[in-house]
């Protein structure tokens, strides 16, 4: 391919509006642009999907993105479309029949098709995806494809025949958060060899998020420690949770306690409130977002200042992942996982419910009309299984096996929770990366007060609450004149 | 302090003290599923108003409700049934009037009232910004449909004086509401560099229950609706918007078809050879239409006179409570279709209230 960087740049500034690329962008599109797969590992918050965005408009030919969440998708088309991109498809289980008609049958007008792995398994949109040339094929979120992994999906593992079927285009795998065995079993998941894939590996750490993990005896007391920090920390941050149930009460106790605006942001909130909140937060109107871990996020702030665990993740990789949201503009920020002891079973029960036990498989596998009294997700696990003529148990050995691989990544944060010395080296040794030098910007244990002090991250005096915070509503007239009018038309 | 409005109280208008009722027939309707068993008992019970008004109830939420209120003694809750209590019937009454000032008329039945509020949130969102001569801009999420239809309702009518067409057209309908409802009705759009409030920020602002707000914004989009339907002269912009979801009857599509070639035939079997399906679903379309629509022609279906013993257990006994295995041990020629067809025409049916 004949392009030169100075095309890349121009490119880069006039389709995305940025003078420079973050690292490991620019060499992941000279390697695609060579024909070469390529497994990248970048850190979150780096641009991940800019790289083949603007690939795209180098090859000229549709490209095909995998992602394992409809959110996820759902962020990335709506991204697009802001950047002015209207050949953006999201071929979901969101899409009703005739609609979904109507997109495979005009799939060839499309830039971007973004897929999940579900629905790249049924045989008409197979057959229609077949049809089409692709100008790379992207498998986003590639640590899916790992069994050691804590986020595998099981339908990941069609994709290698769903390459080969599609001519094989070049393909680019990306993840945040992938330890050497992960990387080496994804490239093996998609059928290559260790030499047939470049791979660009740059370090998960971030280090302008100091990391803060602080002990609290009782429930009581962390909910009195989340306040002091609230009222102490400036700026914009988020907060996750196990639950909804949790966050939406915790949204109502720090709105009362505390003079910050903040909102409940998860699966129950509805898309219209979802996206005020998306946009209010990038506004600054909002200042804390209560969100559950388990919920993607289509927020893109640079400027958020801090990421408070109320509980802890269920794996390092989801926490890497999560406080990946703050600093993104490069500086000072905090990480701050709050633990009382026991918080462990929170997430570990959670773990448990997700495979079924041995008599409910046998039960699923021989009973078809008992199928549809299973949990969503189950069913869809065991259909898979099911429609792969996997027996019985074998399905279960493959559940054990997987609800181990989640005990373990359970007691690897738990280690990290209860490190005695340098958080980060225990967070990037499980990523197979050296210790880094600590110092007072680094990490900390018990002590975040005098941390967010010490990083600037306090509030500077401003004492009296900005008034957008006390709600009203605004008269209706002049809500239209904001809607319709442009300023200079209405001076009054 | 005035106690405010929950979920758990509306829950409990439908209940009564004399019989037990079937907790799955309350779910299946607030959720909108359309079967005829779930609409006869959610004409029983009153719940046709409110049919499909809450697509997204989990079954999860609607189960914590019954046993909180069950833990409060307020009702009985066994065997998937539910009964009230004295306590219950007393706190039931606190929220009949609140709850009697909501004026929905089965709109669910005629629509998906989410569907049509996407669709004018998705309109001023695309004009506000349009007014400002912005095209990049984040997009509500909406379905791909409403998102097509949005875009073509744009290009329609996408003229430099749009902007003010449509704010003239809302301006009508804000001015016919109280300050408040209007208020929070237009505090709800997006536009362009403003996003309106969220529910909880409305319901905060107005100091009332999340649950409040969302029975007072279902009212405000029924209002809307209606409003499209009957001043479609003065406001066609948002007639447009609303117009193609919206059925002119409260029965399904396919129902619909059989019971208007039964007006034209008169004759089951002929419905049934003509739409080729079997007799009873034809029996089932029926029964819906019974159901649902006021001048239903009862005595084409029913024997002209039922035998003395049938008629004094119908007579002395509520149509709720009449089993059709009584009835036909009292007249073994009574079939199930007749027997139900009575029961309705009998029965209290009422949900344009
Ligand atoms: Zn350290």
């Amino acid at each position: 391919m004949l392009i030169s960087d100075s095309q890349i740049f121009t490119l880069l500034r006039e389709k995305f509006g940025f003078s420079d690329f973050k690292k490991g962008q620019l060499e992941v599109i000279h390697q695609l642009m060579a024909a070469k797969n390529v497994l990248a590992v970048l850190p979150t918050g780096t641009g991940k999907s800019l790289i083949y965005q603007l690939f795209s408009y180098l090859v000229n030919k549709p490209i095909i993105v995998i992602s394992p969440l409809i959110s996820l998708i759902d962020d990335q088309v709506a991204g697009l479309n802001r950047l002015g991109e209207k050949h953006v498809i999201g071929l979901t289980s969101k899409l009703d029949h005739e609609q979904r008609r109507f997109a495979l049958r005009h799939l060839n007008t499309y830039r971007f098709i973004y897929l999940s792995p579900e629905m790249a398994n049924q045989p008409e949109v197979l057959a229609t995806l077949k049809k089409l040339q692709y100008g790379l094929f992207v498998v986003d979120e590639a640590h899916c494809l790992s069994q050691w992994g804590p986020d595998f999906r099981p339908d990941y593992l069609k994709l290698k025949d769903l390459l080969s079927q599609l001519n094989s285009p070049t393909t680019l795998m990306l993840t945040a958060t992938a330890t050497e065995s992960v990387r080496q079993d994804i490239i093996k998941k998609m059928g290559f060899t260790d030499s047939t894939v470049q791979k660009v590996v740059y370090s998960v750490d971030r280090p302008n998020i100091y990391l803060a993990v602080e002990h609290c005896d009782t429930s009581n007391a962390k909910d009195e420690k989340l306040m002091t920090l609230l009222q102490t920390l400036e700026g914009s941050g988020i907060i996750y949770f196990s639950s909804k149930k949790k966050a939406n009460r915790m949204t109502e106790l720090i709105s009362q306690k505390t003079n910050r605006s903040v909102a409940a942001y998860h699966a129950d909130v509805n898309l219209d409130d979802r996206y005020r909140i998306q946009q209010q937060f990038m506004q600054g109107r909002i200042d804390i977002i209560c969100a559950t871990s388990a919920f993607g996020m289509g927020i893109d702030k640079n400027d958020v200042r801090f990421v408070i665990h109320y509980h802890m993740p269920g794996n390092l990789e989801d926490y890497l992942q999560e406080i990946g949201r703050a600093g993104r503009d490069q500086l000072a920020s905090i990480a701050i996982l709050l633990y009382t002891a026991g918080d462990e079973y929170i997430p570990s029960t959670l773990n448990l419910a997700t495979f079924p036990k041995l008599a409910n498989i046998q039960t699923f596998f021989e009973r078809p009309e008992s199928r549809d009294s299973f949990e969503p997700d189950q069913k869809q696990l065991l259909d898979f299984y099911r429609q792969q003529n996997v027996s019985v148990d074998e399905v279960n050995e493959i559940f054990e096996v997987r609800q181990q691989a989640k005990q373990t990544s359970l007691l690897q944060i738990l280690n990290f929770v209860n490190e005695e010395a340098c958080l980060r080296a225990d967070l990037l040794a499980h990523f197979d990366e050296p210790a880094p030098v600590h110092d007072s910007k680094c990490c900390g244990i018990d002590q975040a007060l005098s941390a967010i002090k010490a990083l600037g991250l306090d509030t500077k005096k401003q004492s009296v609450p900005p008034s957008y915070k006390t709600l009203n509503l605004i008269s209706w007239q002049s809500r239209l004149t904001q809607l319709f009018h442009r300023k200079n038309e209405h001076q009054n | 302090m005035m106690t405010k409005l929950e979920f758990s109280d509306f829950l409990l208008q439908f209940m009564s003290e004399s019989d037990w009722r079937r907790s799955k027939v309350f779910f299946n309707n607030l959720i909108g599923r359309r079967t005829v068993s779930n609409l006869f008992w959610g004409a029983q019970y009153g719940l046709l108003p409110f049919f499909n008004l809450f697509k997204h109830l989990s079954a999860t939420d609607f189960q914590k409700s019954l046993h909180a209120l069950s833990q409060q003694g307020l009702i009985l809750y066994q065997d998937n049934k539910v009964r009230l209590t004295k306590q219950g019937v007393k706190q039931k009454q606190i929220f009949t009037p609140i709850i009697a000032l909501f004026k929905f008329k089965g709109i669910g039945l005629y629509t998906n009232i989410e569907t049509v509020q996407s669709c004018i949130q998705l309109a001023v969102q695309i004009t506000s910004e349009f007014a400002f001569q912005n095209n990049r801009y984040y997009p509500i999420q909406a379905s791909g449909q409403i998102m097509n239809f949005c875009k073509k309702w744009f290009s329609q009518n996408k003229s430099r004086t749009l902007p003010q067409q449509l704010e003239k057209e809302l301006s009508i309908f804000l001015a016919k509401l109280s300050d408040d409802d209007a208020n929070a009705f237009a505090n709800r759009f997006i536009g362009h560099e403003n996003y309106g409030l969220t529910d909880q920020q409305i319901a905060s602002a107005l100091e009332i229950s999340n649950f409040d707000w969302e029975l007072k914004k279902l009212d405000l989009m029924t209002q809307f609706i209606s409003w499209t339907q009957s001043d479609s002269d003065q406001a066609p912009l948002c007639a447009q918007l609303v117009a193609p979801w919206l059925k002119q009857t409260p029965v399904s599509m396919s129902s619909d078809l059989s019971y208007q070639l039964f007006l034209k035939y008169t004759n089951l079997d002929r419905v049934a050879q003509l739409r080729q399906v079997k007799l009873n679903t034809i029996k089932e379309h029926l029964l819906e239409a019974a159901i649902l629509l006021p001048d239903f022609p009862f005595t084409q279906l029913l024997p002209a006179s039922f035998p003395d013993k049938v008629l004094s257990y119908l007579n002395a006994t509520p149509p709720q409570q009449w089993q059709f295995a009584t009835v036909v041990q009292l007249d073994s020629k009574i079939s199930f279709f007749e027997f139900r067809l009575l029961q309705i025409q009998r029965g209290p049916i009422s949900y344009v209230d």
